[in-house]
């Protein structure tokens, strides 16, 4: 096999392998069903959830409709992310362009990183209540750690050489910073937000677990009460898709804009 | 230097343009692991000249240069060019690294054009620039591309145009064809040479290859050892020579072989 065969895929056998995965696991969903392997009461069918998704789509779920719980979920997400991107990108560039920036703030960003974001959430819902200000602010102190991290790595790798050439040529530092810094870190800053979008993600979820009265957390939280494991299965295959579809949006952004990934 | 008598009168000389006083590099100087680069070194030439630097790999030739770019203050001594000390990099010295160190994500137009756009030249004469040097490289039909879709040898006289379309007074190379094939690289000699002749910069040519050294300098600076010293200045002929050439036929000469080979045994005595 070629090393250009390690990077590439056709798209052709990836969609048909894909497919097939993903057969292959609702058959597993539906033998363990049909043979009772889990009890049924424990474990939905597939065609239950499928019941469950045209009646909450049709009349809601306890007073909210299906779309406004996955708009909640999203906007919060995407808040979260916007505020930490905001936040961390600009605090990273500071950071690997300035050493005593990097000295000031790097211990307090990798801080924050390693830190499991719902231990601080009942801080922030004392300080902050239980509404949408609290998650948001909760799911940017969990996307800005990461960003910011990821961002002075990205700047602080940028190969001397073409700052060097950049130099000779007559740029000047704001120059220098603009042309060639930027663009060089731009693939790792893209991965970075791609992770932090990924962790906001998984934490918003947990948020509305704890405290709220919309989301798709909640619905999934709410449901467990009632023992509805048909609703809960239907929020989780929901809220897999729309991480996907973010992922993959981002990736996509990065692909079709970022054509200088790992090329010299 | 006492050992250095051309080195001397040149230094004191009038006419030199770039100057390099007692200028010595040790690399993490009061640490344990202080690595001594370069030795004390004076070495000066005139406007117009084509200096080629050779000696043993890590014998400091890359680290006299840098200080001549601005890119690294020596640890003791002065570098100026014109009569001023360099105390950074800046537009009127032109570097060309050994890797080519494009910028991936501009075109292969914006990429020549750099140096012009980033100085705020006039629109019509960065365009009328970025022209002329990418026709002179071989790259103007490739002007639309992206540096990494081109071949290393095509990415190299890119880099060769940015530094040039920038028109600077000296132009730094750091073993530029190193990494092309024997073919490629000989043209590439041609058209440097053809260049120099035409536009009369100051050249600092580094390279491995005293074949490639003793064709285009008008002098040849031998180094020795870590940490680096001249050992040997050796004025070359070959480059005035006036009129048409034939590189082929210069480098088969008899006078050609003799100087090549003198270099060599300074080389060789050096056991590098
Ligand atoms: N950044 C650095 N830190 C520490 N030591 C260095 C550094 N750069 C170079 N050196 C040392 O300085 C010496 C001279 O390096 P330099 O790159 O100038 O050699 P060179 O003559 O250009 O070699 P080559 O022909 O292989 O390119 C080498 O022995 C190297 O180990
Ligand atoms: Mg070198």
């Amino acid at each position: 096999m070629s090393l250009g065969g390690l990077r590439r895929h056709r798209a052709g056998p990836r969609l048909a392998l894909g497919c097939v995965s993903v057969a292959f696991a609702l058959l597993a969903w539906q033998s363990v069903n049909t043979f009772h392997i889990i009890p049924s009461g424990l474990l939905a069918s597939p065609a239950q959830v499928v019941a469950a998704l045209i009646d909450i789509s049709r009349h809601g779920y306890r007073g909210t409709s299906l779309g406004e719980d996955i708009g909640a979920t999203l906007l919060r997400a995407l808040g979260g992310f916007a505020v930490g991107t905001i936040v961390g990108v600009p605090l990273g560039l500071w950071m690997g362009m300035n050493r005593f920036a990097a000295a000031g703030a790097n211990w307090i960003v990798q801080f924050l990183r390693p830190l499991p974001p719902l231990s601080f959430l009942v801080l922030l819902m004392l300080w902050l209540g239980t509404g949408d200000v609290a998650k948001v602010g909760l799911l940017a102190l969990t996307a800005f750690p990461i960003i910011a991290s990821a961002t002075f790595a990205a700047v602080a790798a940028v190969p001397v050489q073409k700052i060097q050439a950049a130099a000779s040529l007559g740029a000047s530092r704001g120059q220098i910073f603009r042309h060639v810094m930027l663009p060089a870190a731009l693939p790792t800053i893209s991965t970075g937000l791609r992770i932090a979008l990924a962790a906001a993600f998984s934490t918003v979820v947990a948020a509305e677990l704890m405290a709220g009265s919309d989301g798709l957390g909640w619905m999934i939280f709410s449901a467990s009460q009632f023992l509805r494991n048909d609703i809960i299965l239907l929020g989780i295959i929901i809220l897999g898709l729309l991480g996907m579809a973010l992922s993959s949006l981002l990736l996509g952004l990065d692909r079709g804009l970022i054509h200088w990934r790992g090329r010299e | 230097m006492p050992d250095q008598p051309l080195a001397e009168t040149l230094t004191a000389s009038a006419d030199a343009f770039v100057r390099f006083e007692g200028v010595s590099v040790t690399y993490g100087s009061g640490t344990a692991q202080a690595t001594p680069a370069l030795s004390p070194t004076d070495l000066a030439f005139a406007r117009g000249d084509f200096v080629c630097i050779v000696g043993p790999s890590g014998c400091g030739k890359t680290t006299l240069m840098q200080t001549l770019a601005g890119f690294l203050p020596p640890t003791g001594g002065r570098v100026s060019v014109g009569g001023v000390e360099v105390s950074g990099p800046g537009p009127d010295r032109g570097v060309v690294f050994q890797q080519a160190a494009l910028f991936p994500w501009k075109t292969v137009a914006a990429n020549a054009g750099f140096g012009p756009a980033m100085r705020g030249l006039p629109r019509t004469e960065q365009k009328e620039r970025v022209e002329y040097w990418l026709r002179s490289v071989g790259l103007w039909d490739f002007r639309d591309r992206y540096p990494y879709q081109l071949s290393g040898g095509m990415q190299q006289r890119l880099a060769i145009a940015r530094a040039l379309a920038n028109e600077p007074e000296l132009l730094l190379m750091d073993e530029p064809f190193g990494a092309l094939d024997a073919l490629t690289r000989e043209k590439m000699q041609e058209e440097l040479h053809a260049v120099w002749k035409r536009r009369g910069m100051t050249v600092l040519f580094i390279t491995h290859s005293v074949d490639e050294a003793v064709y285009l300098g008008t002098e040849v600076v031998v180094m020795s050892r870590r940490p680096g010293r001249i050992l040997e200045r050796i004025p070359a002929p070959f480059a005035r020579i006036a009129g048409e050439r034939d590189i082929r036929r210069i480098k088969a000469g008899a006078d050609f072989v003799a100087l090549r080979e003198q270099v060599l045994e300074l080389i060789w005595g050096e056991g590098g």
